[in-house]
């Protein structure tokens, strides 16, 4: 009984167990097929991912060789690019370097090398003081002011002493900017302007023998031409006299030539008087004068030996006609081509004109002289003319037409040269049987310099004591009064080496240095070196006539250094100086 | 309320010049990406991000501590190289239609939020059914899924008055909410949602298969295995109480016999719903809802 409910209750235990059982297998085999599902469906879309993954792989692939190309391209380029670089940088007429912000050489070309006689290994990296070399390197002073103001400095001349050599180079130094605009070096290309500038000296030196031989040639000229003047003035006594002797006249007329030749006499008086002054000199006194007073001068001397029948008139245009010359040289200009138109009238009637008139010139005139203000004086007269094939020799020594005796030919080429050097000019028109026009140009002394009224504005006056040099003992001259004038206390040279003396004894007793350009023995910007080499801040003022490119740069680094073209205007001078001066003053008291 | 009634005529008019219809430019092409294997993760990412809000609320995803990512995801390229396109691409649509259900609370038991709770357990449990039953990717019916509800949205918003009655009606009495819907508007959330889809040019297969989600029986052939799937799903999700639901689980005859039609057993499913639980409860960490 027992055992049968015991078996009962067993089978139906076993009949929850198998349903339990079966319901687990259901779950089981449910799950896994679902997982079989998922399973299958995460292999297809791995498929896609791995399809998708491969396209990705195979693009990227492509790109990756794409950039290779590209690199290897690009990399060439570069190669190519150095290739040119250093074909450039070794080919260039220039010594160049290249530095970091710190100063150690970067780069440096073959000819800097070759130049300092170093190998690339003992510079690279290096600074100027770390480096062993026999000439001293380009100033790192300069470097530096290109780093910090991170502009270019150009044209800075450097000099070295080698072996007995001086060497000159013309250095320009390129700050190298970063987008950041912080400087990360400089890069420097120096110029050996050595051979220039012993070029250049040695022109000066012939140029200065030429000018001497001139000089030379001038004086003869000059000698001459005072005999010439004198001739003029003889032949008028000696006709004068001639005529009182043996023409029968009136009282009356012999009077006139009497008193002609005391005329001729006392200019010869005078003409002595200037050659014994001009000998006493040696040289040519300018101040301002009024042309109108020396035509009237030379009118009044002339008129007497003309005929009667001959008309001399003096047109005035303008009464404004101070130049700035030589009196006596100025007169015998007028003289000289008053007697020439005089010559020219061969018949007893005739006409003289002299016309002065005020003319304004602009650049590039025809006549090639500065732009300003010119006197311009015709002396025309209606003579017998000149052939045209002729109007250029007339102005050459000693061409005449005239019969032997009668003409030296030499008075037109002194009348040109002293026109000339009054910087001014003459021309001549002409025509056969008609007449003959001679033009004169010379520059008007600045109408605001005989206004005393406005003198003050037009020169500032200074007590300083300045230091002039110039070879020409006229401007020393001029120099010397003008700036005396203004109050300076003034030490004129026109010897260099003197001059150089005198400020190497007493380097601080000059407040300014005014110096020529051009000058034998040292030249003017030798003179800027040394007085540089002894006082870097005093003012100077180099005045040349004209300034070649090179000379500019040369100077143009050079501080408190200023330079003036000649021919100057003395009143922009005295502002240069007083300007130059005050700054100054203004530097040491700060 | 003393307002005028609004016909289902100005009722989708409204919706069409609202934000809602902003939302379905995106929306559209996403599921076209989704559902077509050979688009690029490119497209994906070109698409995602001229929509700011969109890429910054996938990449807080890609970012959060479930991806274990040892290096910040800033980009939606990074996301998809990081985490995997076929995921970005789900993250991308869900939080594109969770736009959709951003908005205030209704009541303790209507929230927007507790609607799309519901539908994306709906997406997940559908999706599931696709991959482990049919053997399917299922990414059409997750995006279906996600969507199928969205006529309550729009009914809440344009008629919310009507919504709230329904909703006491449905709240208090046995029937389902569509059926009062029909009784009270003259036309469902379905209806309603499917028309809109229709003439926001969504592919058939969407609009038909939300439109017959409540009758599946009545669904055309071609859509009727997705539509009794979102009627399947629904009744699971109710059952597993995964937020706001619109149906009283009780129809057990039609519950037994649509999944008999498509050979799934109750013990499948079953099995299915842990993964969902567990897949839900990890969103729910991720910040999803
Ligand atoms: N006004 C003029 N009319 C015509 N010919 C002139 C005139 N002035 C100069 N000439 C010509 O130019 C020549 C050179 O003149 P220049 O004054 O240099 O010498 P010169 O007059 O011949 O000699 P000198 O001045 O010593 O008497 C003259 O010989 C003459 O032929
Ligand atoms: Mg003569």
């Amino acid at each position: 009984m027992v055992q049968e409910l015991l078996e009962k209750n067993n089978a139906r235990l076993n009949i929850n167990d198998n349903q339990d059982q079966e319901q687990e297998i259901t779950i089981l085999s449910t799950k896994l097929r679902q997982l079989e599902n998922e399973l299958k469906i995460l292999e297809q879309e791995n498929e896609l991912t791995n399809k998708r993954f491969l396209d990705i792989v195979s693009n990227l692939e492509h790109k990756v060789k794409e950039k290779n190309q590209q690199l290897y391209l690009s990399q060439s380029l570069i190669t190519e690019k150095n290739k040119e670089l250093n074909l450039m940088l070794n080919n260039a007429p220039a010594l160049i370097y290249y530095k970091d912000a710190e100063l150690a050489y970067i780069q440096v070309n073959q000819k800097f090398l070759s130049f300092f006689n170093l190998a690339p290994s003992s510079i690279l990296g290096k600074k100027n003081n770390e480096i062993i070399t026999d000439i001293d390197l380009f100033s790192e002073s300069y470097d530096i002011i290109t780093l910090n103001s991170k502009k270019p400095s150009n044209n800075i001349i450097e000099t070295f002493k080698y072996e007995g050599n001086k060497y000159y180079f013309s250095v320009d130094r390129i700050p190298i900017i970063d987008s950041d605009n912080t400087a990360r070096g400089i890069v420097c290309f120096a110029q050996n302007i050595s051979e220039k500038i012993s070029f250049e000296q040695e022109k000066s030196k012939f140029e200065e023998q030429l000018r001497q031989n001139q000089k030379i040639e001038a004086l003869g000229t000059l000698a001459s031409g005072i005999a010439h003047d004198f001739n003029n003035i003889l032949s008028a006594i000696n006709g004068y006299a001639e005529m009182a002797a043996h023409v029968e006249t009136s009282p009356e007329n012999i009077t006139k030539y009497i008193d002609a030749i005391l005329k001729a006499g006392l200019r010869a008086k005078e003409l002595t008087r200037q050659i014994l002054s001009f000998s006493r000199k040696k040289e040519t006194k300018f101040s301002p004068i009024n042309v109108i007073d020396i035509i009237e001068d030379v009118k009044k001397l002339v008129r007497p030996s003309l005929p009667s029948s001959i008309n001399l008139e003096f047109i005035k245009k303008t009464d404004q006609a101070i130049i700035f010359a030589d009196a006596t040289q100025i007169h015998q200009v007028f003289m000289n081509l008053c007697t020439n138109a005089f010559q020219a009238i061969k018949s007893s009637k005739g006409k003289i004109t002299i016309i002065i008139d005020k003319q304004k010139l602009e650049d590039d005139n025809p006549l090639q002289l500065e732009a300003g203000d010119y006197q311009v004086i015709q002396i025309m007269d209606d003579g017998e003319g000149i052939q045209e094939s002729k109007l250029k020799q007339i102005f050459e020594p000693y061409y005449t037409s005239k019969k032997c005796n009668e003409g030296t030919g030499l008075g037109l080429s002194i009348v040109s040269s002293i026109v000339r050097t009054h910087k001014g000019e003459i021309t001549v028109k002409s025509k056969l049987g008609e007449g003959t026009t001679f033009t004169t140009y010379l520059p008007t002394l600045d109408s605001l310099q005989t206004d005393s009224s406005e003198k003050n504005l037009k020169y500032i006056n200074g007590c300083e004591t300045i230091l002039v040099i110039d070879d020409e003992e006229s401007v020393v001259a001029l120099m010397d009064e003008f700036l005396s004038y203004l109050g300076y206390n003034v030490i004129a040279h026109s010897d260099s080496v003197e001059a150089m003396n005198i400020f190497e004894k007493q380097p601080d007793r000059f407040q300014a240095v005014i110096t020529d350009m051009t000058m034998p023995k040292i030249t003017g910007l030798e003179v800027v070196e040394k007085v540089r080499s002894i006082n870097e801040n005093v003012p100077i003022i180099l005045a040349s006539g004209y300034f070649d490119t090179m000379e500019e740069e040369m100077i143009s680094g050079i501080k408190n250094l200023k330079f003036i073209k000649k021919p100057y205007e003395l009143s922009s001078l005295s502002h240069t100086l007083y300007d130059m001066i005050k700054n100054q003053n203004v530097l040491t008291n700060f | 309320m003393n307002q005028k009634k609004m016909t289902f005529y100005e009722l989708k008019q409204a919706i069409h010049s609202s934000e809602l219809a902003s939302i379905k430019t995106v929306l559209l092409e996403l599921i076209r990406l989704i559902n077509d294997p050979s688009a690029s993760a490119k497209q994906l990412k070109d698409l995602v991000e001229v929509d700011p809000p969109l890429s910054s609320r996938i990449l807080r995803l890609a970012n959060s501590a479930y991806y274990g990512m040892a290096r910040r995801i800033t980009d939606i390229q990074e996301a998809i190289i990081w985490i995997g396109f076929d995921t970005v691409k789900q993250i991308s649509i869900s939080m594109k239609a969770l736009e959709l259900f951003l908005g205030n609370e209704l009541d303790i038991f209507f929230s927007r939020d507790k609607l799309w709770r519901f539908s994306v357990a709906s997406a997940l449990t559908s999706k599931l059914i696709y991959r482990r039953e049919f053997k399917e990717l299922g990414n059409d019916i997750y995006s279906i899924a996600l969507l199928h509800n969205i006529g309550h949205i729009m009914i809440e918003q344009f008629i919310p008055d009507d919504f709230r009655k329904n909703l006491m009606s449905y709240r208090s009495g046995v029937k389902n909410l569509i059926e009062i819907e029909q009784n009270i508007l003259g036309f469902d959330h379905a209806i309603l949602a499917s028309e809109l889809m229709k003439e926001w040019d969504f592919h058939e297969n969407i609009y038909l298969s939300i439109r017959f989600h409540h009758q599946p029986q009545l669904a055309p052939a071609h859509v009727r295995r997705e539509a009794t799937i979102l009627y399947i799903v629904d009744q699971l999700c109710t059952r597993y109480d995964f937020g706001f639901s619109d149906i009283k689980n009780s129809n057990k005859f039609a519950f037994t016999s649509a999944i008999d039609a498509y050979n799934l057993q109750e013990i499948a499913l079953d099995n299915i719903m842990t993964t969902v639980k567990k897949d839900m409860r990890k969103m729910e960490q991720l910040g999803w809802f």
